[in-house]
């Protein structure tokens, strides 16, 4: 909340500028990084897996090069039942996917992702998180600074039974996490606002449920991504630890997140 | 025993023995300003056939004592013309002064007293005093004076930079300054989030600031105290001043309430309603005002009464989709008692309110916080001997938190209303302290405190196992929140957590000669209360939260030493200082910690240490149409937080870091003209080291976002920051011939506009995708005009 609310306040200043200026960024050595999220649709049937593993390596800061990753051992296995699920790679941008889409996860087991990459063994464990349907979204015509941004209106109805952690993916790149603890069992509206959209365009809102490990990681990985960009509101920054564990070489860490949602998802067309 | 400590020793006894065998009479009284009775400050009480001399204190007070005769004594201040009174001491006698002001300048009818000059034989060092008329002088952004930007030009005072709220003390953080306003503890001192101060500086007498060897009075906060007087008001006749700026106006009144006995004052200041947002529409509002009150009434000669009041707030809103207000109000009691000609008393109550409110419709919720305390304080000042005086005193706070309260701003908001815990707690201190002239050369200053702080019941606090509310989770080699293991309700009169603290401080002065000492201080300090902020620099939304079972209190310890010369006529000084700090109990943040409405805070916090030196340089000049001064820092501020067993990582690997407003190099110079009764001119000079940033050191996509990588904290610096501010002040000419004074101040700030970067961010190009350095800077050049009057 609060990083919005300044960078918002300062960029109003007026004499504040920005520029783009040349910097020297430092190298270090490269990690495995592992992008592997699944959204389940419970409610469309059969049951919807979105989703893939993507496997790269880091890059210095400024490179354009990307690092893919094609030649690792791929797998997920239901721990609880002892399925294992192999991924096979796709293309050459690292991505990897079950044969057939056959892998379709269930609440209340356990999964496992299990890489080999360079000799080294990398695991994360993880189960499917719920999360509950959007009520509805409406386009608002408020604006926060009066100017050509749309607001939409979003409403959901939280669970009353346990702590929820969502994530709400807004089209754009754009994302917002929430937490249930000031709405336990309500239902909640909130406003966003985009710049600039064009009428008859179309916009997709998901929710996702999140564990609490996993909602942290992702207020950290949009902090640090630039969308608190600017402000000095901002705290000092550090790598950002996931769920992945090199279990050959602990030191040798890989970074990304090993998640299943299940995943609501609503499209309005702006008017 | 060793032989300097025997001969001490034997040096108090033989000054004991001369106060028994002679004669002697005590002087004392006030001295005020003969034009507006306002009490002045650092006046210099002087005897040179004997030499001894004294200052008046915060309230114009002094006390001398004499041996039986007659007596040539001078009473001297800067700004003021010197009187030579012949006295004959007979009797214990009450002896009120008034001064004459030397000029007619506008500037320099706001007093400017001697409290800058030097003072070569006092133990107190590590100590800047501006008044309030230097403040007025120095350019300003946007024309604006202001007191927290006049004290960054001192040596050891740094701030986070330009938007930066607060300031830094010798590498201590923001929250580690006690900023005291007519005796009332200030909690924010910054308006729009740290462009502007909260003093205004109409209202303002003079102030004092401690980098070390803080006496034994103060206490509560471990860097600094910045000891701010307001005016008393003109007791004489009814008096206006004001100011008309491009962010702000200022109107002071004051007069008598009962001629020659009491006065009132009433000063207020507001930014102009839309100042901040003019790119936008009319639905936005960003505003700050204060209002400074005060009333000052002499019941007889040895009773005074001041009740003075301070209330400041900021106000933004935007489309009354976000509505954000805070900001500090204070009312304080004061009374000034004469138990003899030797022992002045001051009796404060003070009740002190910090708010912070947001409304935020776009998500249906309304929030405020806040920290609410009742102080009682009763000082005394014991002149016992010129050569022995005792500050004696307690000191009581007590304190409410409000960490949150959330509620629906309408009836369709799902947001369900949630208090958060009020925690609650008790200071008290009891102090001593003696300043002690033991031979022609040497002075000491030594006193003790004693600190009680207890953190009394609350409606429930959570229990952990081990008490641990921060695991490890070696895995992943992260910090996370522990769950608790159960919950603990108290009484509000039960104790969670008790500190008691013995405070020493001790300061030395050797004067080598008339022009030249040497000093040396110690200081160890507590602090109770601690500023949950993990951002660069303190936000108005931050929390203050007490000590108790999960928080320890700060403790410091600070070394300082110091050569300090006058040179010709005392009107140049030369101050060198090198000073060693380490405060433990420093607080530090997990990761990504959530600061904000967490009824839990212990869960995001570990415990660590932070040390600082430095050296410090301070050449001025104070007489004459050109003065000036020139300042320079080198120094170093750190902070660690090791892992409490050795498989935890701690923060930054365990490693010290450099703070945030850290800044190797530290120059400034100051200058002031003054051409002729007409123009003068003024000038800031500024250069430091870049503050330290985080530049990423790798790069990855996760889920189509670009995520940078971190390496260690701290370890690149934006570009140095340089710039050059000039002012000039015109008073026309006219100004003798009528009531009316005026007087035009030119600015401009940041002169060869240069860009100097407030932050330097990463992040993704929108339209080419690639990642680019973003470097945000907040002034160029601002020039600004502002026109004072005063009738």
């Amino acid at each position: 909340m609060k990083k919005h609310l300044y960078y918002l306040l300062f960029l109003l200043l007026f004499w504040s500028c920005q520029d783009v200026i040349e910097i020297d960024t430092p190298s270090t050595e490269t990690r495995l990084v592992v992008d592997a999220n699944f959204n389940v649709y419970n409610n469309q049937n059969p049951t919807r897996v979105d989703g893939w593993i993507n496997l790269s390596l880091t890059t210095d800061y400024f490179d354009i090069e990307k690092n893919p990753i094609n030649d690792a051992q791929v797998s997920i296995t239901n721990v609880t039942d002892g399925t294992v699920y192999p991924f096979t790679s796709i293309g050459s941008a690292g991505f990897y996917k079950s044969a057939n889409d056959s892998f379709v996860p269930k609440f209340n087991n356990l999964y496992q992702l299990n890489i080999i990459y360079n000799t080294e063994n990398y695991s994360a464990e993880t189960t499917l998180i719920p999360s509950v349907p959007i009520n509805k979204v409406t386009e608002g015509d408020g604006s926060l600074f009066g100017g050509d941004d749309t607001e939409i209106i979003v409403e959901y109805t939280d669970d009353p039974s346990r702590d929820d952690y969502y994530l709400f993916d807004l089209d754009f790149n754009e994302f917002l996490t929430t937490e249930d603890e000031f709405y336990q069992g309500e239902t909640f509206i909130f406003s966003y606002f985009y710049d600039d959209l064009n009428s008859d365009q179309e916009v997709t809102i998901k929710i996702m449920g999140l564990e609490e490990q996993f909602y942290n990681y992702m207020n950290n990985i949009l902090e640090q991504s630039g969308e608190g960009g600017g402000s000095p509101f901002q705290p000092t920054p550090s790598t950002i630890r996931g769920n992945i564990v090199n279990t050959s070489n602990s030191a040798n860490f890989a970074l990304g997140y090993f998640s299943i949602s299940e995943t609501y998802s609503y499209t309005l067309t702006i008017n | 025993m060793n032989r300097p400590l025997v001969w001490f020793f034997l040096s108090i006894l033989c000054n004991l023995q001369t106060i028994a065998g002679q004669e002697k009479f005590t002087l004392h009284g006030t001295v005020s300003d003969i034009a507006s009775n306002e009490t002045l400050i650092g006046v210099t009480i002087a005897v040179p056939e004997l030499q001894v001399g004294v200052i008046t204190n915060e309230y114009g007070f002094y006390s001398i004592t004499l041996p039986k005769g007659t007596y040539q004594i001078s009473i001297s201040s800067i700004g003021y013309k010197e009187i030579i009174k012949t006295i004959d001491v007979n009797k214990n006698t009450t002896l009120n002064l008034q001064l004459t002001e030397e000029a007619e300048q506008l500037e320099e009818i706001i007093l400017t007293e001697d409290i800058e000059k030097l003072e070569i034989r006092k133990p107190q060092m590590s100590v800047n005093s501006l008044s309030a008329g230097s403040i007025k002088k120095i350019p300003a952004i946007l024309g604006e004076a202001d007191v927290l930007k006049s004290i960054l030009l001192l040596p050891g005072v740094t701030s986070a930079g330009e938007g930066a709220s607060g300031f830094n003390v010798r590498g201590g953080s923001v929250d580690q300054n006690l900023i005291l306003l007519d005796e009332a503890t200030i909690f924010n001192s910054s308006h729009l989030f740290g462009f502007f101060s909260v003093f205004n500086p109409d209202a303002i007498k003079d102030l004092k600031l401690y980098k070390g060897g803080i006496p034994a009075k103060y206490g509560g906060r471990v860097s600094s105290v910045l000891d701010i007087y307001q005016k008393e008001g003109n007791s004489k006749e009814f008096k206006a001043n004001g100011g008309i700026g491009i962010v702000s106006s200022r109107l002071l009144l004051e007069g008598p309430l009962k001629k020659d006995q009491g006065a009132f004052l009433l000063a207020g200041r507001s930014s102009y309603a839309h100042l901040f947002l003019p790119l936008f529409d009319n639905d936005n509002k960003a505003y700050f005002y204060d209002l400074n009150t005060k009333l000052n009434y002499r019941l007889n000669k040895n009773n005074n009464l001041y009740v003075s009041g301070y209330f400041g707030r900021d106000v933004f809103s935007i489309s009354n989709s976000f509505i954000n207000t805070y900001g500090n109000s204070v009312v304080n009691l004061r009374w000034n008692h004469l138990f003899s000609e030797k022992i002045f008393s001051n009796l404060s109550l003070i009740y002190s309110d910090y708010f912070y409110g947001l409304e935020l419709d776009f998500v249906g919720f309304k929030w405020n916080s806040g920290i609410q305390n009742f102080n009682v304080k009763y000082d005394f000042k014991h002149y016992i001997s010129n050569d022995l005086k005792l500050n004696y005193g307690i000191n009581n706070t007590y304190y409410r938190f409000n960490p949150g309260e959330i509620e629906p701003n309408r009836s369709d908001s799902g947001i369900t209303p949630r208090k958060l815990i009020n925690k609650y707690a008790n200071e008290f201190a009891a102090y001593i302290d003696a300043e002690h002239k033991v031979t022609e050369n040497i002075t000491l200053q030594y006193g003790l405190r004693w600190s009680n702080f207890t953190r009394l019941g609350q409606e429930k606090l959570f229990i952990y196992n081990n008490n641990q509310a921060v695991d490890f989770n070696q895995d992943f080699q992260i910090y996370e929140s522990a769950d608790p293991i159960g919950i603990e309700k108290f009484a509000r009169d039960a104790q969670i957590a008790n500190f008691n603290n013995l405070e020493p401080r001790l300061a030395l002065s050797y004067a080598i000669n008339d022009l030249n000492s040497v000093k040396a201080s110690y200081n160890h300090m507590a602090q109770y209360l601690h500023l949950l902020s993990n951002t660069s620099s303190p936000t108005p939304l931050d929390v203050w939260t007490p000590s108790g079972k999960f928080i320890q209190p700060q403790i410091l310890d600070q070394f300082a030493i110091g050569y300090f010369k006058n040179l010709k006529n005392s009107d140049y000084s030369l101050e060198t200082e090198a000073f060693y700090k380490d405060i433990k109990n420093r607080i530090d943040y997990i990761d990504g910690a959530n600061l904000i409405a967490n009824d839990a805070i212990e869960q995001i916090l570990l415990k660590g240490k932070m040390r600082a030196y430095g050296l410090e340089f301070m050449f001025k000049k104070s007489g004459g149409n050109f003065n000036g001064w020139l300042s320079y820092t080198f120094s170093r501020s750190e902070q660690k937080t090791p892992g409490r067993t050795p498989i935890e990582s701690g923060i930054n690997n365990g490693k010290w870091y450099t703070t945030s407003f850290d800044k190797t190099h530290d120059l400034s110079l100051n200058t002031n003209y003054d051409l002729n009764d007409k123009w003068s001119f003024n000038s800031n000079l500024i250069f430091q080291t870049g503050q330290p940033t985080n530049y990423p050191i790798g790069n990855y996509e996760y889920q189509d976002l670009s995520i940078p990588i971190y390496g260690e904290r701290n370890k690149q610096r934006l570009p140095s920051y340089h710039r050059l501010d000039i002012a000039a002040t015109l008073t026309p000419k006219k100004n003798k011939k009528r009531k009316l004074q005026s007087q035009w101040v030119f600015g401009i700030y940041n002169a060869y506009n240069r860009k100097n970067a407030a932050s330097i961010s990463f992040g993704r190009n929108e339209d080419t995708s690639n990642n680019e350095a973003l470097r945000t800077s907040i002034f160029g050049i601002v020039p600004s005009v502002t026109y004072n009057f005063k009738f």
